[in-house]
């Protein structure tokens, strides 16, 4: 299986909440996917049972009891890590942590970023092939990639240089909206188009009873009928289902984007015409599958579709959504939802646990659900 | 208006399966099924798994008892 998932990790041990937040978004903005931040090592710990980082920064108490369990745990793993600390290296709690790249609390985030980027090369393990075939280039593809929309539009139409920067221009100011609020309603004007860039968004219709059925998810690099400025009204509802960044486009520049950006418009109409064969396929999905069935085929796509924009490894990926959200998708009972997620557990096809959805066998899940990937279009990356 | 219970075990593929089919007039109109431990605050309460003509409904709610079931049934005869 091709593996798609070349976007470095980073589990972020931080026991200043403040510090904890800035370098996150430091290390978000240099192309990392960041795990944590987690205040102890024990919380590390846990978040290492379910996924191994690319690699770690250190910037725990070195008194915690379990830095030395950590420590070992992380190398047992290969996983490279610099320590951030408040103490200095010649500290007797510090011999644990051997030859570390050591870094003194407090270091401006860049210079934390910037000791990380050597780490990863100077590890450069054999699960990094693309970091270690292409160095120099580590920090420009990572920045490319840490914008899905670019990804996204990149999978469909090549585009220019001068077309990224004003890509990355649109995105760089985007609103963080909390989950389960509405983005635009029903009877509504439209007023521009909607681009998430994070966490997950629904276009969804309600009936009079107050029940909802979900028609497609907003997921990272996705965004919202392009041409929606033509219509009077909103015919649906768009809201969150997480906490999402979101930026939207005002119906000028979108019109801009289509007039004179070529190679943008074409990747944008492409997005649309995925959009809509997702539709059908949901449709049929609805129509003709069986409870479980239905959630497989879910799966299946959301996971395909969140690591063709670098958000998943190669079998997980973030779910964070209810069973609830899950029965409106599907047009199925919450109990049923529960029932048939037990059974996908039972035949040993996924785990889904703390919003993160685990597929144990890609294959299996893929023939219960007779998943084909033709609709997504997204040319190779499809290939698993 | 009288429903008439009969108790019966359905195959739902999970652990819930004491079940109840709900007769009116002659007639099967439902079939309720007591949800089991695995369904966390909703375990022990009543679930419609089918209806049939008025009672079928793509969305019921789960009843507490198989009273409260019996008269969410009714209203849907009535």
């Amino acid at each position: 299986m091709m593996r798609l998932d070349q976007q470095p990790s980073v589990l972020l041990m931080e026991d200043f909440p403040l510090v904890g937040m800035d370098l996150s978004d430091n290390l978000e903005q240099a192309g990392y996917r960041v795990l944590g931040p987690v205040a102890t090592a024990a919380e590390a710990l846990s978040l290492l049972e379910r996924e191994t980082p690319t690699l770690a920064i250190i910037g725990i108490a070195l008194t915690d009891k379990l830095c030395a369990e950590l420590v070992r745990a992380l190398r047992q793993r290969g996983v490279a890590f610099l320590v951030h600390s408040g103490y200095g290296q010649d500290e007797p709690l510090a011999d644990a942590f051997g030859d570390a790249p050591w870094i003194i609390k407090p270091a401006p985030p860049g210079d934390v970023v910037s000791v990380l980027g050597e780490l990863s090369l100077a590890a450069a393990p054999a699960s990094q092939e693309a970091a270690a075939a292409a160095p120099a280039r580590l920090v420009e593809q990572n920045a490319v990639r840490a914008n899905p929309l670019i990804r996204k539009l990149e999978s469909f139409a090549p585009l220019s240089a001068e077309d990224r920067t004003l890509l990355e221009q649109i995105c760089a100011s985007p609103r963080l909206v909390p989950p389960h609020t509405d983005l635009v309603r029903e009877g509504d004007k439209p007023d521009g188009v909607f681009l998430v860039l994070s966490g997950f968004a629904c276009r969804h219709k309600l009936r009079a009873n107050g029940s909802r059925q979900i028609n497609a998810y907003l997921l990272p690099g996705d965004l919202c009928d392009l041409d929606v400025a033509l219509l009077e009204e909103m015919d649906h509802t768009i809201t969150t289902l997480s906490a999402c960044k979101v930026v939207r486009l005002a119906p000028e520049l979108v019109a801009d984007l289509l007039l004179h950006h070529p190679r943008i418009a074409r990747a944008l109409r492409k997005s649309q015409l995925v959009d809509e064969a997702t539709l059908r396929e949901w449709l049929m999905n609805v129509g003709r599958r069986s409870a479980i069935e239905r959630l497989a085929h879910l799966f299946c796509e959301v996971l395909l579709r969140l690591r063709a924009v670098g958000l998943a490894t190669e079998s997980s990926c973030e779910l964070p959504l209810t069973q609830v959200d899950l029965a409106d998708t599907t047009g199925i009972t919450s109990v049923h939802v529960n029932r048939s997620l037990r059974e996908l557990r039972r035949r040993g096809l996924i785990e889904l646990e703390g919003g993160r959805l685990k597929i144990l066998d890609y294959a299996r899940l893929r023939a219960l659900a007779e998943f084909r990937a033709n609709y997504l279009h997204l040319g190779d990356q499809a290939a698993a | 208006m009288s429903l008439r219970l009969q108790p019966v075990q359905v195959a739902t593929n999970s652990d819930d399966q004491e079940s109840q089919l709900v007769f009116h007039e002659g007639f099967l109109v439902a079939v309720l099924v007591r949800l089991s431990d695995e369904h966390g605050d909703k375990a022990g309460m009543w679930f419609l798994e089918a209806g049939f003509g008025q009672v079928d409904d793509p969305n019921p709610p789960p009843f507490a008892n198989l009273a409260e079931a019996q008269g969410w049934i009714a209203a849907r005869l009535a």
